[in-house]
């Protein structure tokens, strides 16, 4: 009995999860969709754009910074001393290493720093206001909280993450270059050579990077305004904000690399 | 006006409200009363559409919520004045500033929004403490600005959630003359939760209680004491001794 | 002994919040503090443990002066003086029982049998034990309330401060809190200071100090109170008959809030 009873609960979890998967994104979308419209005829505050837009700079540039920093060193690192054993000599190294960050590594490791410190950031906003009550306030005087609070966020961080992106990219490029040239002794005109990177990688780099900005806003916010009630709401919808910010990153790093590799770029 | 017919509202399958009916005609002050969780603030939002109806009906100013659009019950709601039990003041703002939110959502010119403005908070007693954020307040000053912000429109609906809780007796019969002569003088109609009975029922045209999700008393306050439900006559004197 | 405040002042945010406040609250004597919205007496109330510092003046606590103390050492004067807030906040993912053990078990060290036992007692004493096992988000705001109070009581403070302990409460709920400090007061021997603005409550006072803009207007019995010749006083202690309210309106000359038309 109870071996017959397992499929029948896998079946189950299995299903259950689904529809709670296609719901999930389909409320997102639904967000998503409101929220663009809003884009039309801007209703936020003055300024606040801008504001956004520091604060998630803030937030995240020196994270950015130090994580992509230790990435393109360690990755570098081990990239030389493989090349020299299997290889013998090191001059790929760079324009391998350049294409690799800037097609995968770069955008997916600085959107996920950046889901978890803006995307909770954003989360943790949202739902205090949900729970205080203000989103309620706000749809008493005809605001819609779409438009109101998620379209400039998305907006804003969608700037950001872009321009992040290739910030990150560059210090990258630059620590990588720096520990090739100090404990390999490779000229930085050999290590940064753009010679395998092509225009496919470039694009695929900022497709990553565009959808990232505007899914990680989103996630958030869906998060956020879906608070429960209570003091525990917020915590939750933190959570929440950060595994679907951090786990859909990574799915349209997946999505994205196969579209492109379907489209032969 | 505000009419309720058969309203039946579950909540994460818990029953909030359970075949209310009730009518508030225009410029009538309706209060609403009961022990703490009988559905009050659950009401309230409903009836201006905050909380879907599980079934029933509701309509305000002849419009039924449940055949509106998203887009067209944000448009009603700029003409309910709405006090939330917290406040609900936006935090980022000063007290000056989230009294003209409903004002500039209204795109006013800022000539008209600054005068509007120091004349409600004039009314609530806060014209010293325009320039202060929310977490600058005392309990009861975040009442009235919360009022302030309600009323700064004149809208013809107001829901008014606990409007003299944390309030001392003073302010409290200040605020309630306002209501008062609001509804009198401008035919608001509205209704005003509250726990303060000595003060609150007074100055009602109606009471009605909610137990537990059910209506249990509509009329008068005065003959609140002969109520046939032995709950409401313990309500009304506050004693320790009944059902409750 | 006792809690007693000496000319205090406090500015905050540029003003006089606080003004040149004598107060005292002797053992097992219960205070109420009453005065209008933003007289200042949450922020009174603050200064007793510490949450505020005073800008002049000074506060002593069984005769230790606690104003100038060090965070660290404010723990002890915290732990001898109980501060029912006014939204206290029960953690969501406890039970009752659990709420009221969980300090039990932190500040006084006990073993967890123990302080569900003595959670259970101080449940009991607030009346709310057969709720014990179920949790705040179950309850209505009387019950967790009371929950709340007995969170505080249970660590057997020696004086207790209520900031609104029945704002918000319907009137059956409120007379029970009522009941609920006068009960633990007299039997405890605990002094106890209320902020309350529920003029049926009075009625467990023994002596009531009534504050106005931060000052000190008035302080006696209910009745001293009652047969002041202060207008002020005197027209707050009638603001809740409603006989009053029209009479009122007319006599109120620093604010207009009647409502005219423009
Ligand atoms: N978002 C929600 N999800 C589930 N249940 C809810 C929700 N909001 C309210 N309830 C339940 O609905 C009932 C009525 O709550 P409501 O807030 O209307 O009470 P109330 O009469 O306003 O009480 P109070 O005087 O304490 O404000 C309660 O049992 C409450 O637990
Ligand atoms: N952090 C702060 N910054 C500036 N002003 C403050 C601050 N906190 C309190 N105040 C001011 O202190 C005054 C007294 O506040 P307090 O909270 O003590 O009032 P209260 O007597 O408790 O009133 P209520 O009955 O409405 O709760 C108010 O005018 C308030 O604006
Ligand atoms: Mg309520
Ligand atoms: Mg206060």
């Amino acid at each position: 009995m109870v071996i017959e009873a397992q499929p029948h609960r896998a079946v189950f979890f299995l299903g259950r999860t689904a529809v709670g998967v296609i719901r999930t994104v389909g409320s997102m979308v639904l967000l998503g969709g409101r929220a663009l419209s809003g884009l039309r005829r801007p209703t936020w505050p003055a300024g606040e754009l801008f504001s956004q837009a520091y604060l998630a700079g803030n937030r995240s540039l020196l994270l950015v910074a130090i994580t992509l920093a230790f990435v393109g060193m360690v990755l570098v690192f081990h990239a030389c001393i493989q090349s020299q054993r299997v290889l013998g000599e090191m001059s790929l190294v760079g324009p391998a290493f350049l294409q690799l960050i800037i097609r995968e590594f770069g955008p997916t490791i600085v959107a996920l720093m950046i889901a978890a410190r803006v995307g909770a950031g954003i989360s943790a906003e949202l739902a205090s206001m949900v729970v205080t009550e203000q989103v309620d306030a706000l749809r008493m005087n005809g605001a819609d909280p779409a438009r109101y609070l998620v379209a400039p966020r998305l907006v804003s961080v969608w700037i950001m993450t872009v321009a992040l992106c290739v910030f990150g990219c560059a210090v990258a490029a630059v620590s990588g270059a720096v520990t090739a040239n100090l404990l390999f002794g490779l000229s930085y005109d050999t290590f940064i050579s753009f010679s395998m990177t092509r225009t496919g990688d470039l694009v695929t780099g900022l497709a990553k990077a565009s959808a990232y900005g505007f899914y990680i806003p989103l996630a958030a916010s869906w998060a956020g305004l879906s608070a429960s009630s209570g003091s525990e709401g917020v915590g939750r919808a933190t959570t929440a904000g950060v595994v679907v910010g951090s786990l859909g990153v990574i799915v349209l790093s997946a999505v994205i690399g196969a579209a492109v590799f379907g489209l032969g770029l | 006006m505000i009419t309720f017919q058969d309203v039946t509202i579950e909540l994460n399958g818990v029953r909030a409200l359970e075949e209310v009916s009730l009518c508030v005609e225009p410029g009538e002050l309706m209060g609403l009363v009961g022990p703490s969780g009988a559905g009050k603030s659950v009401l309230l939002k409903a009836a201006c559409g905050l909380i879907p109806v599980t079934s029933g009906r509701i309509e305000i100013a002849e419009t039924p919520l449940n055949e509106l659009s998203e887009d067209e019950i944000l448009d009603l709601r700029r003409r309910i004045g709405m006090l939330f039990q917290q406040g609900a003041l936006f935090d980022a703002l000063s007290v000056f500033e989230n009294v003209a939110f409903p004002l500039r959502r209204r795109d006013w010119p800022e000539q008209e929004i600054t005068d509007r403005v120091l004349i409600e908070l004039e009314r609530v007693g806060l014209s010293h403490a325009a320039h202060l954020l929310p977490e600058e307040l005392s309990g009861g000053m975040r009442k009235r600005t919360g009022i302030a912000r309600a009323l700064v429109t004149d809208p013809p609906v107001g829901l008014f959630d606990e409007p003299i809780a944390g309030l001392d007796p003073v302010t409290g019969s200040r605020i309630l003359n306002l209501l008062r002569t609001a509804s009198t003088e401008r035919k608001v109609t509205s209704i005003a939760v509250g726990h303060e009975l000595d003060t609150l029922l007074p100055v009602c045209d109606r009471v009605a209680m909610l137990l537990d999700g059910r209506l249990v008393y509509l009329g008068s306050a005065s003959e609140m004491p002969e109520a046939e439900h032995l709950a409401v006559r313990q309500f009304f004197m506050g004693s320790e001794e009944g059902p409750l | 002994m006792g809690i007693e405040m000496r000319n205090l002042t406090k500015r905050l945010g540029g003003e006089t919040v606080i003004e040149g406040v004598d107060l005292s609250v002797r053992m097992g004597e219960i205070l109420f503090v009453v005065g209008e919205s933003g007289a200042g007496k949450s922020v009174l109330m603050r200064h007793v443990i510490g949450l505020h510092k005073p800008d002049w003046g000074s506060v002593y606590v069984d005769g230790e002066r606690v104003d100038s103390l060090p965070e660290k050492k404010l723990y002890t004067v915290r732990e001898r003086c109980g501060f029912v807030f006014q939204h206290p906040a029960l953690l969501d993912f406890l039970s009752l029982e659990g709420n009221v053990a969980m300090p039990l078990r932190r500040r006084r060290g006990m073993g967890g049998t123990q302080a569900a036992e003595e959670a259970r007692l101080w449940l009991r004493r607030v009346g709310i034990v057969d709720e014990g096992s179920r949790f705040p988000d179950e309850v209505g705001a009387g019950v967790k309330k009371r929950a709340s109070i007995a969170r505080v009581l249970a660590l057997q403070p020696r004086y207790v401060v209520y900031d609104e302990p029945t704002t918000g409460l319907d009137p059956v709920s409120a007379r029970r809190i009522d009941a609920l400090i006068k009960r633990h007061a007299e039997e405890q021997d605990v002094s106890t200071i209320v902020v309350s603005h529920d003029l049926r409550s009075l009625a467990i006072a023994h002596r009531v100090a009534f504050l106005h803009r931060g000052r000190l207007r008035a302080t006696g019995t209910l009745d001293e109170l009652r047969a002041s010749s202060d207008p002020v006083v005197r027209r707050f202690l009638l603001g809740g008959n409603p006989q009053s309210t029209e009479a009122l309106a007319t006599q109120d000359d620093d604010i207009c809030y009647s409502y005219r038309r423009e």
